[in-house]
């Protein structure tokens, strides 16, 4: 055989080698962070000791907290046998051929906060557009009964809102959804133009009012008249919940500003720039309005005015989570699972406590304890008044004492 | 510093960067921007392109001499003396043609994590593409960045129709990289030709399939500028357009055969071409002399052979250029 064809066969073999090489790299560098969605559904009581949390991806469990930590487990839902995987987190190949998954609800999980009504209710919605109705009517140690399930066909993130009977869900794609809560029928589906809606839906005066995230539009549904009556334009998507008292809303935006809307008019009354995008809810305390940034600043803001009163920067942080008000003292998880406790008036640090583990989920105040869900569907509670923090609940520890 | 943390300091987190700022500078387009990109790589790369075209350019022009080595020397060993030798007369590399395919794998991987990143394949992704963004106002300022592109949604995995397009690309590409006139002496030869001509494309088709579309159009583009690229340097070798029609699909619809032209043909077209680049326009007479002479030079068979393939490649003339049928005409 010839030279000439030596070279070439040496060629094919090196392409061949370098496409085998090419494959394993791929898959080495891209291995760990493949991402599947996670969820960061907030827990939320049910009763005095009872929460509604994921403590295991794509289902919801009751959880008993005033129990030791074996017997916290009241019930879960959907009720499924658990598959054990060794799977640590993926890699490309994994992801290639779908491996990396606990159950079959895993790849579903919730980003919607769970609506509670009255007692019994609770209307869930996974990130796939399945949205449930379960009743409490036996007790909340009891696993709930499936009322309804209806498929949206779309993904949602944002948290859906009960009103007149009906039930709204904006979803990724830019629809708003109007559901009947006793059938679960499908009324109507509005298309915004836009598409992704991530913040929760909030009614003002018989209007739906929604913020995107493309657009960076505010857009005001008439209930009534069944349209969108009106569009502001914040100059910056809106990726969080915002946060609604009387006629005002308050949104941070991916534009890196804080900004008070006017809901009658609608109008913006002002903007204050920040140094981040502003993906978690601000909450407000008296006349100050408090915000985290996704590049570790805090933010306390006079609520008429929009003039800063303090900022401080903790420069490795990314806040997603929703500070909470503690007393005199402001608390902060950020998406490592540090927390911080800062002075209200001045924003001096009280402390400070390294969870060890991550979280995006808003946290809940019950008593002095903040509870914290980690982004491996861990509880947590963290004493608001000293730091001190211990694992609350662990769905893995619950299966390993059982 | 782990292996890990060099990667995402030194390429993936730089290229996020990039590929935020190119979709801020090509209006809030991610497509646009991925095509942007996808030129300025090659443009960057086109150095080495050049140098790797001109390697196969030159591996097609000695053809000839390769075979008249082949015929001439029995014994291996001098034979490959003489293969060596005349790659160094002509300068070519035969390893020069794989520096920008290695280049770009590394861009390719890269991009795979970036297109996941900064188009936030989940909402937790989005949130945390911030700890990417380096501390410009305008970079942070321009997220989100919009999924769609023509019909695509750049983001997501298995458009069927774009893994088609890579797959007809990359099919292409590969056929007129290899000259089947060439190996069609070697059997071994010709079914690795066959091999890497449809494995290449099939598993670039899978990634595809398996991986965001932003992927696949960086890598669609990609291919179509290499083809072009080859095809002004080097042109399409033995590939002709009517080699696509199948034989039997040409003889029900009233066309002639198609016959691949040979390596010879190929070959003199070549050197034909290069004299007329060579040679000025106002000097055709002696122009054919001296191709007379090269022509004297060969052995009679090649003249009888040369003389039948033009009579052969009869169906794939029309996708020659005019002035090499008129040369022919003259001759």
């Amino acid at each position: 055989m010839s030279k000439m064809f030596h070279v070439k066969q040496s060629l094919s073999a090196l392409s061949a080698a370098i496409g085998l090489v090419f494959i394993v790299i791929l898959n080495s560098a891209c291995g760990a962070q493949l991402a599947n969605p996670e969820g960061w559904s907030p827990p939320v009581e049910l009763t005095d000791s009872t929460i509604l949390a994921q403590v295991d991806r794509g289902r919801v469990s009751g959880v008993d907290i005033s129990e030791s930590s074996n017997q916290m487990l009241l019930w879960t839902f959907p009720e499924v046998e658990v598959e054990e995987s060794s799977d640590g987190g993926g890699g490309f190949l994994s992801g290639l051929f779908g491996g990396g998954s606990d159950s079959k609800f895993s790849d579903d999980p919730f980003y919607a906060k769970p609506l509670i009504i009255g007692r019994d209710d609770i209307y869930l919605v996974s990130n796939s557009g399945i949205v449930r109705k379960l009743s409490l009517s036996n007790g909340v140690t009891e696993i709930p009964a499936e009322i309804w399930v209806t498929e949206l066909e779309e993904k949602v993130i944002s948290s859906p809102v009960l009103v007149g009977g009906d039930l709204y869900i904006a979803t990724d794609q830019g629809s708003i959804f109007k559901i009947a809560a006793n059938s679960g029928e499908i009324l109507q589906r509005w298309p915004t133009g836009t598409d992704r809606i991530w913040s929760s839906l909030h009614v003002y005066e018989n209007r739906l009012v929604l913020a995107d995230i493309s657009k960076g539009q505010m857009f005001f549904l008439d209930l009534v008249a069944g349209e969108i009556v009106f569009e502001l334009d914040l100059g910056g998507g809106v990726p969080g919940d915002g946060l609604f008292v009387n006629q005002s809303g308050y949104v941070g935006t991916f534009g890196s500003e804080l900004l008070r809307i006017d809901l009658r008019e609608p109008k913006v009354d002002w903007r204050t720039p920040t140094d981040g995008w502003i993906v978690g809810q601000p909450v407000i305390d008296a006349s100050s309005l408090y915000a985290a940034t996704s590049r570790g600043s805090i933010y306390a803001v006079d609520v008429n005015s929009g003039q800063v009163i303090w900022s401080r920067s903790y420069f490795e942080s990314n806040f997603r989570a929703r500070p909470v008000i503690y007393r005199d003292s402001l608390l902060l998880v950020d998406r490592e699972g540090l927390v911080f406790a800062l002075e209200l008036d001045t924003g001096n640090k009280l402390w400070e406590s390294a969870t060890g583990r991550k979280t995006d989920a808003n946290p809940i105040l019950i008593g002095d304890m903040l509870v914290l869900l980690t982004k491996d569907n861990q509880l947590l509670e963290v004493d608001a008044r000293s730091g001190s923090s211990r694992l609350l609940f662990s769905k893995r520890l619950d299966r390993t004492d059982d | 510093m782990p292996i890990g943390a060099i990667w995402r300091t030194f390429l993936e987190t730089p290229l996020v960067n990039v590929m935020v700022g190119l979709t801020d500078i090509a209006f809030g387009d991610y497509g646009l921007a991925l095509l942007l990109f996808t030129f300025l790589t090659r443009a960057l790369l086109f150095p080495l392109t050049v140098r790797m075209l001109n390697s196969m350019k030159k591996l097609q022009e000695i053809q000839p001499r390769m075979q008249e080595i082949q015929k001439k020397y029995s014994d291996p060993k001098r034979r490959q003396e003489e293969t060596m030798k005349l790659y160094r007369e002509a300068g070519v590399n035969p390893l020069g043609c794989l520096g920008p395919q290695l280049i770009q794998f590394p861009i390719f991987i890269a991009l795979y994590q970036v297109i996941r990143i900064t188009l936030g394949s989940t909402p937790e992704s989005v949130v945390a593409l911030s700890d990417r963004l380096y501390d410009v106002t305008w970079l942070q300022n321009s997220i989100p960045l919009s999924r769609d592109f023509l019909w695509l949604d750049l983001g997501e995995n298995g458009d069927f129709a774009l893994a088609v397009i890579v797959f007809c690309a990359m099919w292409l590409q590969q056929r007129i990289s290899s000259n089947r006139s060439l190996a069609n002496r070697s059997e071994n030869q010709q079914q690795m030709n066959t091999m890497m001509q449809w494995m290449f494309p099939l598993m670039f088709t899978w990634f595809v399939l398996a991986t965001p579309a932003g992927l696949g159009l960086y890598w669609g583009s990609s291919t179509l500028i290499g083809i072009v690229l080859q095809w002004i340097f080097v042109g399409p070798g033995d590939f002709r357009w009517g080699s696509l029609i199948p034989n039997l699909i040409r003889r029900q619809i009233g066309m002639n055969d198609f016959v691949p032209p040979s390596a010879e043909s190929i070959g003199k077209e070549k050197v034909v071409s290069q004299d007329n680049d060579e040679a000025s326009s106002e000097k055709e007479s002696s122009s054919d002399e001296s191709e007379g002479s090269r022509q004297t030079a060969g052995d009679g068979k090649r003249k009888k052979r040369r003389g039948s393939d033009r009579a052969r490649s009869d169906g794939s003339r029309d996708q020659s250029g005019s002035g090499r049928r008129r040369r022919r005409k003259r001759r």
